[in-house]
């Protein structure tokens, strides 16, 4: 039964994954003429929604879910974040700056998936839960810009939403108004409001404090265990 | 004694031949009452602007506000000038303070071809020379937002031409008529590259299949906000727009008979009202439609309109009565049906109905 639900879990994810990366290279923007600010943040949001997803089934592939996997895995995106804008155009500073921002990324949703497993003692649930979560969290700016109208457009209200969404950090590193792109501009009303997107700086800083709290706490947890070790070790050499 | 009379007859006599010369551009036909009750607004809304003004002159901490609320006071029938004080000297200084590197004069990333734009414009009013070289680099700056080949962008590319809100992302024909208000005040030249591009985008943005080869181009003669789309559905003309499409037009030195300009003005004609923002949704953008209307209104420089069932308006009068009757008694305006477009500014809204009266009062 277990075994059953892990290669369903693994399935869904697989499904997922081929999803994104099919939803991406089909959608329907004109790339020759895609703005280079609009073809860097979508290359990293692809890349991120992808490794995250690989990662969220690494067991499936015989990897262990220990934090410097996760961390290996998000090192991995930021490469493959920056070769794949590489391989597609011109690459500039903006480029490396998506490249942390991929692994900052990737980094945090695997260190929250394993705080949800934690939790929830339950992989297929946590699994699901984090992915309902974060793909309401990037459509914020779709659903919730009603709400923001309703306020008379407060900038405030506006910049939280933006701030809610992950997008939004690729989009700021990528300097890209994503809000006035065709395809917003006509689905979500935020982008004819006042807004000012959120700092890089106070993106990363959300984003990265789930990952140096999850080191932190593994760093606790295996500093006894050295010094348990040493110890023993110290009085073997003693005898 | 006699010739003395006669001296002073022929005196009166040049003074009302002068006064005749004068007259028609003098509110041209306005109601003399309204004029002076449209006066006592401006003078109203800028009381309330005064009242708005930060400690640092600025107004809703955005160049682009305050740039257009100091243009309120410059264009007014006072007359203000820099000689008037902080208020209209600390704002110059808020806007100068946001004069970037590469000529842009904006607070944020966002906005900068609107805060540019009007900034410009705002600077350019106080004719002083010591902002000649801000508003040349200014210019270089909003010319150089024009979409064209250099950004890949090839004629036949539906962007061509355009200007966006200062990213590198799609144009509007918004953003272009506010780029090129400003190319105008500047003087830019007549025979730069950047009004023969602009006018591919302004083309393709009108319902005119005659002068628009996208496919979606219908035949009202009306403008949507860019090639291929409008915020009220699909690529229908709407009020705001087509005011906005008919000043862009004679910004690029097209001709008033000619049949891109003359289809323009014949939507207008269809559609002539200023109880709402015709062919929008909710009323989305109706203060935006007024500004322009009285900007278009008073280029295409004819004082009075004949709709197409053949009344005739004075749309000075119709423009001031309305304008009037929205003000609230604290003298500002808001769009309190819709915040699109930062209409739910009353900073912004109060400068742009100040802008429009003054217009409609000169």
């Amino acid at each position: 039964m277990k075994s059953l639900r892990r290669e369903a879990l693994s399935g869904a994810v697989a499904v997922v994954g081929f999803l994104v990366l099919a939803a991406f290279v089909q959608l329907p923007f004109d790339r020759e003429s895609m703005a280079p600010s609009a073809r860097l943040a979508m290359h990293a949001g692809a890349v991120t929604s992808t490794a995250w997803l690989w990662l969220a089934n690494a067991a499936a592939y015989g990897l262990r879910r220990d934090l410097p996997t996760q961390l290996l895995v998000a090192a991995a995106a930021a490469l493959a974040t920056v070769a794949l804008i590489l391989a597609t155009g011109p690459i500039d500073a903006r480029s490396f700056g998506l490249g942390a921002g991929t692994f900052v990324l990737v980094a945090c949703f695997a260190v929250a998936l394993s705080g949800l497993e934690g939790v929830l003692q339950n992989r297929l649930l946590s699994t699901v839960a984090l992915i309902t979560v974060t793909s309401l969290l990037v459509a914020a700016p779709l659903w919730l810009g009603p709400v923001v109208e309703s306020f008379a457009g407060a900038e405030s209200l506006a910049s939280w939403v933006l701030a809610l969404s992950p997008f939004s950090y690729l989009a700021v590193l990528a300097d890209f108004d994503f809000l006035r792109t065709s395809w917003f501009y006509e689905h979500s009303v935020l982008g004819s409001l006042r807004y000012r997107y959120p700092s890089a700086w106070m993106l990363t800083a959300l984003y990265c404090t789930p990952v140096v709290v999850a080191v932190g706490l593994r760093l606790r947890s295996t500093r006894p265990r050295l010094r348990k070790m040493s110890q023993s070790m110290l009085a073997a050499k003693q005898l | 004694m006699k010739t003395s009379r006669w001296h002073h007859l022929l005196f009166t006599v040049a003074c009302g031949l002068a006064l005749v010369q004068v007259s028609p551009a003098f509110a041209q036909n306005m109601d003399s009452d309204l004029r002076s009750r449209a006066q006592r607004a401006v003078d109203e809304g800028l009381h309330y602007l005064r009242g708005q003004q930060a400690a640092d002159g600025s107004w809703s901490n955005s160049a682009g506000v305050t740039a257009l609320a100091l243009r309120g006071f410059l264009e007014s029938h006072r007359g203000y000038d820099e000689s008037d004080g902080a208020f209209i000297t600390r704002p110059i200084s808020f806007i100068l303070a946001h004069v970037n590197d590469d000529g842009s004069i904006s607070e944020t990333n966002q906005n900068r071809n609107y805060n540019t734009a009007v900034a410009v414009v705002a600077l350019k009013a106080l004719n002083n020379p010591a902002y000649d070289d801000i508003l040349r680099n200014a210019q270089r700056f909003l010319s150089g937002l024009q979409i064209d080949s250099e950004d890949g962008y090839e004629p036949d590319h539906a962007y061509y031409g355009g200007i966006g809100y200062g990213g590198d992302e799609r144009p509007d024909l918004s953003n272009a008529y506010m780029a090129m208000e400003a190319l105008r005040a500047t003087a830019l030249d007549p025979a730069s590259p950047v009004w023969e591009r602009a006018l591919i985008f302004i083309s393709r943005s009108q319902n005119r299949s005659e002068s628009n080869d996208q496919e979606w181009a219908g035949n009202d003669g009306g403008f949507t906000y860019m090639p291929g789309f409008s915020p009220n559905g699909e690529t229908g003309s709407y009020g705001g727009m087509t005011h906005a499409g008919l000043i862009s037009l004679l910004f690029a030195g097209v001709d008033k008979n000619d049949p891109r300009i003359q289809a323009a003005y014949d939507w207008i004609r269809a559609n002539y009202t200023l109880e709402e923002n015709p062919g929008s949704i909710d009323n989305q953008g109706l203060y935006y439609y007024y500004t322009t209307f009285a900007k278009s209104m008073a280029a295409f420089g004819e004082a009075e309109i004949t709709d197409t069932n053949g009344t005739v308006h004075n749309w000075r009068n119709d423009y001031a009565n309305k304008i009037l009757s929205l003000q609230r008694p604290d003298g500002s305006w808001v769009n309190e049906q819709s915040p699109r477009w930062w209409e739910g500014d009353a900073n912004l809204i109060t400068a742009r109905m100040v802008i429009g009266l003054n217009l409609a009062t000169r």
